[in-house]
């Protein structure tokens, strides 16, 4: 019975490549490829990236779409695995004809699938990936492009922060990964005259930080910046609470944890105080354009209380319609030559992608968490919209 | 299953796969590719699990060695192809020679879980090792040899590449150590009371499934252009004998059926539906329960149907 | 401002406050503890059923969320929080009663292979089933009310509920221990680790007993997943977490050893721990050097049984 399923699946598949190959539409919609976590611990990032890219191609398709034609999603779980990123871009690439593509979401996955971009001369908009090594160096070539800040420029947001927090030595924590040794460097390398009193770093599957929380709590730093992500930073928090942690210490995470869900996760044990960023805050009141987008995606999502990542997926797949209009064609070449220097208008203002360096100049939030009246969820405070 | 079917099926499958670039679909290409890569990493642990009878839980170390091995001879070496696959390859050979030692002594389970540290060990060093590895992050980008730049030319690379090892492994499971191999699984002690050096014989065997399935990572880096930390991890470890199983070890062609149906399925099945691991995981209860022995069950059934006509 | 780096730094900043050092052995306890009661289930159904459980960590997984929808029944409260844990073992185990009589027990009599097999394929349904039924997004369990905040061990705080499971763990240990040395039941359970063809021909009812053992099982790794909530999230990451722990607990203690998996839970706690100070993230490295270093001395297992011919 399998057998046969997998027989009649063969042959769709084969019936099907005859037909892409033999036809390449030039008419209909343009396929755009969205490669994003989709299941296990990352499915949370995925899912959000991709509501915002599903909001975008529907404003987009509703407006008439692109050079008159509808932009068409085909979504693939990336897994967090590079092996299974690239064979989902290869496929989209020779089974589909798709010449776009947004995605993936991590770091090891998005260097992996840029260099199938560059050898398959594709676009690839990177919408959340924060690690230089994406469009530094050899890595960089003409068909990559980054929108997430990348650590360098985190850096120097983060210790101007941490400056205004008053901070004279920090202590380090965080997941041994590429990101955090990046950013950390990154701080490092601006710190200027506030000194570094350790550096306390766990390994990638790690699931109990008490060791960590104690030689923190012994170290002679003021200020603790930390990269632990997602579920692992409401371990560490949990864990770190009762502890007292973050009453001797003031916090500044990494990670984008600024993420609204992750406040709602924590509820009351959302330590006050606790300094993040965010790509962005539903709450945010300084754009009215940010107000649109805040009013779409509620009703897309259901709530008002929306997602930090839909925006990294929204920006890109409008990056990806203006550059498609500007060059006239889809036409991977002349598209990625568009989107070099393009400056598009995004909730949170212009953003301009760098020609020199391909990355954007996407703005961030930082804020300062502290607990609301009358409800469970904290909330940033002394928030900035940093350019 | 008899020899005569299973040569006949291995030489069908041949001509198939001589046929698959001529049709025209660069995704049936690359598809045919990446189905033969597991395939043959299927059939060198089926060396261990299904002639010797020793499960390995460990087997994606060599597939991961054999890969890294091969990026960094091809990149920061820049070694042509005739030098870096080889010494990938005997690089596997002799962490296998040193692993197997130690886990031959073992029997079954402790075996396998022998072989699960040892490859979690690997696994942890290439994670670690950044300035070799690429960390975390992978060893991404490869110096591909230029005469295998173009989808077709890799893909009869890969066919000879795996068509001649299959043929090694086929002959040597027809041969007297072959034998040997099935004699220690059916009766490791009669085997040894027949002047057997079992432990020699499985350290052999071994290595030799190391060999090959080294061989599929060296393939498998040079296709994906780069060699990532999770195919050392267990979890690859336990594709390949779920692979090996689904196919039924006590043949030789099971593991090729058990490789192809598990990755067609799973590439086929995430084009439909966002919530493959259910489908996944209930068909493969399904062969579970309805085909003990693994696909080369339904082969048996079918052929002893066509024999009877 | 003194910069102090350094293990030299660090080991001397140790040993010069017993204090620091007397909370790190804590917090290796309440780890050990705490994995302690995952490895359990593991050991037991490995002892008896001689299946090795691809699935616990997805049954530990499952616990989780079920006492998370139960809390969100019953609201913050110490009842509901007692409710969560005791519901998640209940209900896993229900679950579990069901896939086994249902369907793994018509894979007795075949290869452990195939066993296998299933276990992984039950980890892919189970996970997809979750994310079904609960989304993708994290959540998180709080400690109950009374076990919040900390005691104040001298120097430091210390949480109460990281107490709490140094205290579990022991109570737990000991009630499965004289369960299985002291009743009835227990007998017949390690009768059936022993040899199952000459209990059968006794007359019990074998199938009984495997049920009994998969559910117990189940249902401890469940109620594992409700307790170690309260410090981690409720996510779809979690069960790929711990699940490799169990192992190496499980597999260095012994299969089947419910000693064995103590000490290795209490290794690995140790081991994580202290290992994190000095090793920093290449702790990750040494546990599996650990494993090895075992297994090549021992390779039943600290607490195991040498021989291995048993069906």
């Amino acid at each position: 019975m399998t057998y046969r399923k997998a027989m009649k699946s063969c042959a769709l598949a084969l019936g099907t490549a005859v037909l892409a190959t033999a036809a390449m539409a030039q008419d209909g919609p343009i396929k755009v490829g969205v490669i994003l976590p989709m299941s296990g611990g990352g499915a949370y990032v995925g899912e959000g990236i991709y509501a915002g890219v599903d909001l975008a191609v529907k404003q987009v398709n509703e407006a008439g779409g692109v050079l008159g034609r509808p932009l068409q999603v085909l979504l693939r779980d990336e897994q967090l695995r590079p092996d299974v990123s690239t064979a989902a871009m290869r496929e989209l690439i020779t089974l589909e004809g798709v010449q776009h593509f947004i995605g993936p979401a991590t770091s090891a996955t998005s260097l992996a699938n840029s260099q199938i971009a560059r050898e398959e001369k594709v676009v690839n908009i990177s919408p959340s990936a924060k690690t230089e090594a994406l469009t530094a160096g050899d890595n960089l070539h003409d068909y990559i492009f980054q929108l997430a800040p990348t650590t360098d420029v985190d850096g120097v947001r983060t210790v101007e922060v941490l400056r205004g927090m008053g901070t004279e030595s920090i202590c380090f924590t965080g997941f041994d990964y590429a990101y955090t040794h990046d950013w950390f460097a990154a701080i490092r390398a601006n710190m200027g005259d506030i000194t570094e009193a350790g550096e306390f770093l766990v390994p990638m599957n790690a699931t109990d930080f008490s060791a960590t929380i104690t030689q923190l709590l012994s170290s002679d730093c003021d200020t603790i910046v930390g990269t632990q992500y997602g579920g692992s930073f409401i371990a560490f928090v949990k864990q770190a609470t009762p502890f007292g942690l973050f009453e001797s210490k003031k916090v500044l995470w990494g990670s984008n944890t600024g993420d609204h869900a992750v406040a709602a996760a924590l509820g009351a044990e959302l330590p006050s105080g606790l300094w993040a960023s965010a790509a962005d805050v539903w709450y945010y009141e300084g754009e009215d354009s940010h107000a649109a987008y805040q009013e779409a995606l509620a009703a897309y999502q259901g709530r008002k209380e929306t997602d930090m990542w839909p925006i990294t997926g929204y920006n890109a797949v409008k990056f990806l319609a203006a550059a498609i209009e500007a060059a006239g064609t889809t036409e991977p070449t002349a598209v990625a030559a568009a989107l070099e220097g393009l400056t598009i208008q995004t909730p949170l203002g212009e953003i301009t992608i760098d020609p020199e360096t391909n990355r954007a100049n996407s703005p961030e939030f930082y804020g300062r968490f502290e607990p609301q009246e009358g409800s469970d969820v904290a909330r940033m405070t002394d928030l900035r919209l940093v350019r | 299953m008899t020899s005569r079917p299973q040569l006949i099926f291995l030489a069908c499958l041949f001509l198939a796969l001589l046929a698959v670039p001529f049709l025209g679909s660069r995704y049936l290409t690359e598809l045919a590719v990446q189905v033969m890569i597991f395939s043959l990493l299927a059939l060198s642990l089926n060396i261990l699990v299904g002639h010797i009878g020793l499960v390995s839980f460990g087997h994606a170390a060599f597939f991961a060695i054999g890969g890294y091995a091969t990026a960094f001879f091809l990149t920061r070496w820049q070694l042509p192809l005739a030098a870096a696959m080889p010494m990938a390859v005997l690089l596997a050979a002799a962490f296998a020679l040193v692993i197997g030692v130690l886990c031959v002594r073992l029997k079954a389970i402790y075996f396998a879980m022998l072989t699960l540290a040892f490859s979690m060990l690997v696994w942890g060093i290439i994670i670690k090792w950044k300035p070799v590895t690429g960390g975390d992050d992978g060893f991404v980008g490869i110096t591909l040899p230029g005469m295998l730049a173009s989808p077709q030319s890799f893909y009869w690379f890969v066919l000879a590449v795996v068509g001649v090892s299959t043929a090694l492994m086929w002959l040597l499971s027809k041969s007297t150590m072959g034998q040997i191999f099935v004699a220690i699984r059916e009766n490791e002690t009669r085997a040894s009371f027949l002047g057997v050096n079992v432990r020699q014989m499985q350290l052999i065997g071994f290595v030799l499934a190391a060999l090959f399935a080294a061989i599929a990572g060296s393939l498998m880096a040079m296709y994906l252009r780069g060699m990532y930390p999770q195919s050392a991890f267990w979890t690859q470890s336990g594709h390949i004998v779920i692979s090996v199983l689904l196919g039924g070890v006590h043949s030789f062609v099971g593991p090729i059926l058990g490789a192809s149906l598990l990755y067609l399925l799973e590439v086929t099945i995430h084009q439909y539906t966002q919530y493959w691991p259910l489908v996944m995981g209930l068909i493969l209860l399904l062969v579970v329960l309805v085909l003990p022995e693994g696909l080369i069950e339904l082969f048996r059934k079918l052929y002893a149907r066509l024999g009877r006509k | 401002m003194r910069k102090a780096r350094g293990a030299a730094a660090r080991c001397n900043r140790m040993f010069a406050n017993p204090m620091i050092l007397f909370i790190q052995v804590m917090n290796s306890l309440s780890l050990a503890m705490n994995l302690f009661i995952i490895a359990a289930g593991l050991t037991l159904i490995f002892g008896v059923l001689r299946i090795v459980n691809f699935a616990h960590g997805a049954f530990y997984m499952v616990g989780a969320y079920i006492a998370l929808s139960i809390l969100r029944v019953t609201g913050d409260t110490n009842l509901g929080f007692l409710l969560g844990v005791l519901g998640a073992g209940a209900l896993m185990g229900a679950m579990a009663f069901v896939v086994e009589r249902g369907l793994l027990s018509r894979l007795y009599d075949k290869e452990h292979m195939l066993q296998l097999l299933f276990t992984f394929a039950l980890v892919l349904v189970i996970k997809d089933l979750v994310k079904m039924i609960w989304g993708s997004g994290q959540y998180s369990i709080g400690a109950p009310p009374f076990l919040r905040g900390a005691v104040n061990l001298g120097i430091s705080p210390y949480p109460k509920y990281a107490l709490f499971l140094c205290v579990m763990g022991p109570i737990i240990a000991v009630a499965i221990w004289f369960f299985m040395e002291r009743t009835r039941w227990g007998r017949i359970l390690r009768a059936a680790r022993e040899d199952r063809v000459m209990l059968n021909a006794l007359g019990t009812d074998v199938k009984l007993v495997y049920s009994g053992v998969f559910v117990t099982g189940a249902a401890l790794a469940a109620m594992g997943g409700a307790l170690a909530a309260p410090r981690s999230a409720v996510d779809p990451g979690m069960d790929s977490l711990v699940i490799i722990d169990a192992f190496i607990i499980v597999i260095i203690g012994g299969l089947g050893s419910l000693l064995g998996s103590f000490v290795g839970a209490l290794i690995l706690g140790f081991l994580t721990v202290m290992g994190s100070i000095y090793l920093k993230e290449w702790v990750i490295v040494a546990s599996y050097v650990m494993m090895v270093v075992i297994l090549l001395v021992r390779p039943w297992g600290l607490f195991g049984k040498a021989d291995e011919e048993r069906h």
